[in-house]
């Protein structure tokens, strides 16, 4: 091993090109978990949380929790007006549309990683950690070509006759890098703790009555299946900041990690938290494979709504859709 | 930037637009690793230099879910607003435990500020602007709001070790703290 040999080795990890197709869809799944943020929990409760005569006041916060040092926080330019608050949640969901869309999509991801932090700043008693995840890598998303593919900013560039090109994956693998570090705190928190190294904690877990969703007594009302539980959760989490980057075991890592989400989001009821990590487990997937995917999901979409359309004309279709099959600059 | 972007696989020359990002890269994750290690004198010599940009951007982080230990006790909040007439009102703040699927799933931020934030010492600093917020919620020009307290009702989950209970026979609430009492001032609640 050389010094060389290991810049090159770095060099092909953050920006060997790669097709852009799972960052696409990416933001395409995080515009969706922001509109949710705004559209579902935050829909009529804006100024309740963020306005000026909001539970938690912004003058408390300056001085409590911002410490009296600058922090960034658009909403301070505006008139500290209830309707200026009105205006922003509206401004700040259409925003969130648009990163779905894809309609102008990198302005957009920046604009709402903007907005998410000015949030969190006026407000940081309401954001569970998936919010918090989603602001870690809403910039690295800002920064990625995140609308190349299935975007609207892909079709008008395919009528000026510009096709997606790959690119280097930098900022992909910032969030990919992202993940893994979740995985790497709570990996050692866990274990410097009690409950996770005497297998007690998914118990403690599933009886936390103020997050319980569904309830799946074969589980949470079984000892051992908690003990096993438990212990998943550690070696999953170990694998998931280490494993998750080497090829041959990445998709096992992905899924197992995937199923931990799941399993915690049928039972417990933390909104955004766990699709944000799920969500963001999907950059692991290769472009090549997303692509094959989503060709074969919309062959299938064209098959059940336009049967009669012969595949020549299917395959036209899809172009003309801007949706980018096999998009690739020749 | 896009136009930079090459649309071949790897050159075999460096450009500088992968020297400047590869800088960043190095820096960042340096300071990122750095902020989610255990507090020690290392870290915080580390971390002084950047602390006050970090916290502006935004960029502090901390996963520690459900971790180093996971909370075993069940509690709820409940907030009682006495008027000038002597009369009380409870607040009962939204109660997960007692909503549907859907108003459960809506109002998680509730959860979020009432389980996790407004009980604890952590937050004693804005015990005030909760008071005023729920005064002023309530405030009924005629009998006025005077004073507000926040009680904390709580329960043990039991030691599985010792007497492991099911899910569906989690003890009540049973014991009771007053988190804070508060006393409207002239003004508060105009």
């Amino acid at each position: 091993m050389t010094l060389a040999s290991i810049w090159q080795a770095w060099r092909r990890f953050w920006f060997e090109p790669q097709g852009t197709e799972t960052i696409s869809i990416y933001r395409i799944l995080y515009g969706l978990l922001v509109s949710q943020i705004f559209l579902i929990h935050l829909a009529g409760r804006f100024e309740e949380w963020y306005g000026p005569d909001s539970m938690i006041r912004i003058s408390t916060v300056i001085n409590h929790f911002w410490h009296r040092e600058p922090r960034l926080d658009l909403f301070l330019l505006f008139p500290q007006q209830a309707q200026s608050y009105t205006i922003i949640y509206f401004l700040a969901a259409a925003l969130s549309i648009m990163l779905i869309l894809g309609f102008k999509g990198r302005l957009a991801a920046f604009l709402v990683w903007l907005t998410l932090v000015s949030m969190h700043h006026h407000n940081p008693y309401n954001i569970n950690g998936g919010d918090a995840f989603l602001r870690a890598v809403g910039i690295f998303l800002a920064l990625s070509p995140c609308s190349d593919h299935y975007s609207i900013d892909s079709l008008i560039a395919k009528r000026k006759g510009i096709l997606p090109i790959e690119k280097s994956p930098w900022a992909q693998r910032m969030i990919q890098v992202s993940i893994a570090l979740v995985y790497y705190q709570t990996f050692w928190c866990k274990i410097s703790g009690h409950q996770w190294l005497d297998g007690t904690a998914v118990y403690y877990a599933t009886r936390l009555d103020d997050m319980l969703r569904f309830p799946l007594p074969l589980v949470s009302d079984n000892m051992t299946v908690l003990w096993l539980l438990n212990w998943f959760t550690l070696i999953i989490e170990f694998l998931g900041w280490n494993a998750i980057f080497l090829k041959e075991c990445r998709y096992a890592v992905v899924i197992g990690l995937v199923f931990l989400h799941l399993g915690i989001e049928y039972m417990v009821n933390l909104p955004v938290f766990e699709w944000a990590f799920i969500f963001t487990l999907f950059t692991f997937v290769d472009a090549e494979h997303t692509r094959k995917a989503s060709h074969f999901l919309k062959s299938c979409l064209l098959a059940v709504f336009f049967p009669n359309k012969g595949k020549d004309k299917s395959s036209k279709s899809d172009l003309d859709l801007g949706l980018g099959v096999g998009g690739q600059a020749s | 930037m896009q136009e930079m972007e090459i649309n071949h696989k790897l050159s075999n020359k460096t450009s500088g637009r992968e020297l400047f990002i590869s800088l960043f890269i190095c820096t960042y994750l340096f300071y990122l690793i750095a902020w989610l290690s255990p507090e020690n004198e290392t870290r915080k010599r580390i971390i002084e230099p950047i602390n006050t940009a970090w916290l502006f951007f935004g960029l502090d982080q901390n996963w520690r879910l459900f971790s180093p230990e996971i909370k075993d006790i069940n509690f709820h909040t409940l907030a009682i607003l006495t008027f000038e007439d002597g009369s009380k009102k409870i607040w009962e703040l939204p109660r997960m435990k007692r909503l549907d699927f859907w108003q459960r799933f809506k109002d998680e931020k509730f959860r979020k500020w009432s389980i996790d934030s407004l009980p604890w010492p952590d937050y004693k600093e804005f015990h005030p602007d909760f008071a005023i917020y729920v005064g002023k919620k309530f405030f009924n020009p005629t009998n006025k709001p005077v004073s507000l307290s926040l009680q904390l009702f709580w329960t043990d989950i039991p030691d599985p070790e010792k007497h492991f209970t099911k899910v569906e026979n989690l003890p009540e609430h049973t014991r009771m703290n007053n988190v804070f009492f508060y006393r409207f001032k002239e003004g508060d609640l105009q």
